[in-house]
């Protein structure tokens, strides 16, 4: 099989990207045991997979996992909403867009997570806080990249659908959003990522919630390895965000 | 020519020695993480080092404060740190019984200065108020606040709800706007907003028995520091020793200083020291109630079972 048909092999990439996983685990193993890498700093990947099975029965993973799941949906499925729209009306309305893109801008790159404080007095010590706060993070990536997927469609294309008469709404929905769709998702996807290290670093800092309550309950308690299981959950829920995106991408653009 | 060769090198000699640099005799240096930077107790190396004390014991300090007892164990045991301040008794026994090289050697804090209070609208004026449709609040699970709570629930049989509510500033955040009852404060924290009438004290952690005879927080050492740099250690303590007296003695500077420190008035300073921190809180050398602390890590997790006593022996090295 040569490199072209491994390449679009469904199984090759996927076993490429466990065995590169698998053979890191081993490494850093390795190190550990010949105390190259301090093993009370770091514990044994060996000891983290022992841990899962305490941390699961013990720590009710499962209800914290649902609950940051949850938030970090909940946040995702608003950002997207209310990203994308907002995008669509600065780019519609010129005017605005220059009025408010460097503010935008300039959100994005604001550390929010400071404003947890101000968060916790209007919606109070409650899911809603975190949701909120990884929604504020989030949400300006999705606007960006909204406004550049939509400005970046090809004139010739939309010279296409004038041609053909389509009335403003069939413009959009026939040729504009299709274009602009990677350039939305591409955003959609950093937003995703500014949610969710928002979602469970205020968990974490207010010590409410699910996988970041956790994450600092099991840090004090000196549970190395438990604290690192934890972990590997908040990764499994990037995750489960990320297979799903792709779905949905690959729902709303069948051919590419 | 072996003669002139000896002279010349004595004199190089003599020349380095006067020519070295004061570094080059320098006092030993100690590097530290602090934890809950501003209280009373935590000031003590503070204070201390701005009197001179520790460099009259031939000691040199580097401070960094930090955030929690984890932050400030973790470099202990990294060996970045050679000493912890403020350490969570529970945290450090946690951390020995997994192995890492942690040694206590010296009590931090033995009782707690918390305190918890209400709004002053509120109808709750002490702990006995509580019923079961109110809220007391707790710092994190497993920290010295929630052991309070849980002392407080128990000895006076209270049916009120617990509720993690983070540090100080966050949980008065939350009791200004009505989502706990009672919150939680360390001095000098919140006394500013009960003199100007917002809130009042509902419950000190000394009216609890079982926190009045608890060291809660600890001094401990990286072990392999502890081996290897033991008369620095045991001065560095010498002068930890002199510093409470200084403290507590009759020089009002102490008190200036703190305020500084702690970004309060004097008069500030002296009620945190007067009302809320008695000598005996600040004494490092012993470590009261080991059996209810045991017991309380197994509790919550911290161990699996307690400590047999050579491991006790092993951990709880006071260093005098």
């Amino acid at each position: 099989m040569n490199a072209a048909a491994l390449t679009r092999s469904r199984i090759f990439p996927l076993a490429l990207g466990l065995g590169a996983l698998a053979a890191a685990i081993l490494a850093v193993e390795a190190l550990i045991r010949i105390g190259v890498i301090n093993r009370f700093i770091v514990p044994l990947p060996s000891q983290i997979a022992l841990a899962f099975e305490r941390v699961i029965v013990e720590e009710d993973i499962a209800g914290r996992f649902r609950l940051t799941l949850f938030e970090a949906f909940t946040a995702g499925a608003m950002i997207t909403v209310v990203g994308v729209s907002v995008g669509l009306l600065l780019f519609r309305i010129n005017i605005l867009r220059q009025a408010t893109e460097t503010w935008v801008a300039a959100l994005a790159s604001a550390p929010t997570v400071l404003m947890y404080p101000l968060f916790l007095v209007i919606f109070g010590r409650s899911a809603w806080t975190i949701i909120m706060m990884g929604f504020v993070a989030g949400v300006p990536p999705v606007i960006l990249k909204t406004i550049e997927g939509l400005t970046g469609t090809r004139r010739v294309l939309i010279n296409v659908g004038k041609s053909f008469n389509l009335t403003g709404p069939q413009l959009f929905a026939k040729i504009l959003f299709p274009a602009a769709l990677p350039t939305i998702f591409v955003g959609i996807r950093l937003g995703l990522i500014f949610t969710l290290i928002n979602v469970v670093g205020v968990e974490f800092l207010i010590n409410f919630g699910g996988l970041g309550q956790l994450i600092n309950d099991l840090a004090e308690r000196y549970d190395l390895p438990g604290t690192y299981a934890a972990i590997s959950f908040v990764i499994l829920v990037s995750v489960c965000f990320f297979v799903l995106t792709e779905w949905i991408e690959r729902w709303l653009r069948p051919v590419d | 020519m072996k003669t002139r060769f000896g002279l010349a090198l004595a004199l190089a000699a003599a020349i380095t020695a006067l020519a070295s640099p004061p570094g080059a005799n320098a006092d030993d240096l100690l590097k530290l993480t602090i934890g809950q930077r501003g209280n009373w107790d935590t000031a003590i190396t503070q204070l201390g080092a701005k009197a001179g004390i520790f460099k009259r014991n031939g000691i040199e300090l580097d401070m960094v404060y930090t955030s929690g007892s984890g932050e400030t164990l973790q470099p202990i045991i990294g060996g970045a740190v050679d000493l912890g301040l403020a350490v969570g008794t529970l945290g450090a026994i946690a951390a020995y019984a997994k192995g890492a090289p942690v040694r206590i050697i010296g009590a931090q804090a033995t009782g707690a200065a918390d305190y918890w209070y209400a709004k002053t609208s509120s109808p709750i004026k002490k702990l006995t108020d509580l019923t079961d449709k109110n809220t007391i609040a707790f710092s994190t699970n497993g920290s010295s606040t929630n052991s309070v709570v849980r002392a407080f629930i128990d000895e006076f049989k209270l049916k009120v709800r617990p509720m993690a509510t983070g540090n100080p500033s966050s949980t008065l955040t939350a009791v200004m706007t009505g989502q706990v009852d009672v919150g939680w404060a360390s001095p000098p924290f919140g006394l500013k907003e009960i003199e100007e009438g917002k809130t009042r004290i509902v419950a000190r952690a000394t009216d609890s028995a079982l926190v009045r005879g608890q060291t809660i927080r600890v001094i401990v050492a990286n072990a392999d520091a502890l081996a290897r740099r033991k008369d620095a250690i045991a001065r560095f303590m010498k002068a930890y020793r002199e510093s409470i007296a200084y403290m507590y003695g009759d020089n009002p500077q102490v008190l200036k200083d703190y305020g500084e420190f702690a970004g309060v008035s004097e008069a500030v300073a002296r009620r945190v020291r007067d009302d809320f921190f008695p000598k005996s809180l600040v004494d490092p050398d012993e470590i009261h109630g080991l059996d209810a602390l045991m017991a309380e890590a197994v509790t919550l997790k911290f161990i699996a079972a307690p400590l047999t006593k050579e491991q006790v022996a092993e951990l709880v090295q006071i260093v005098k």
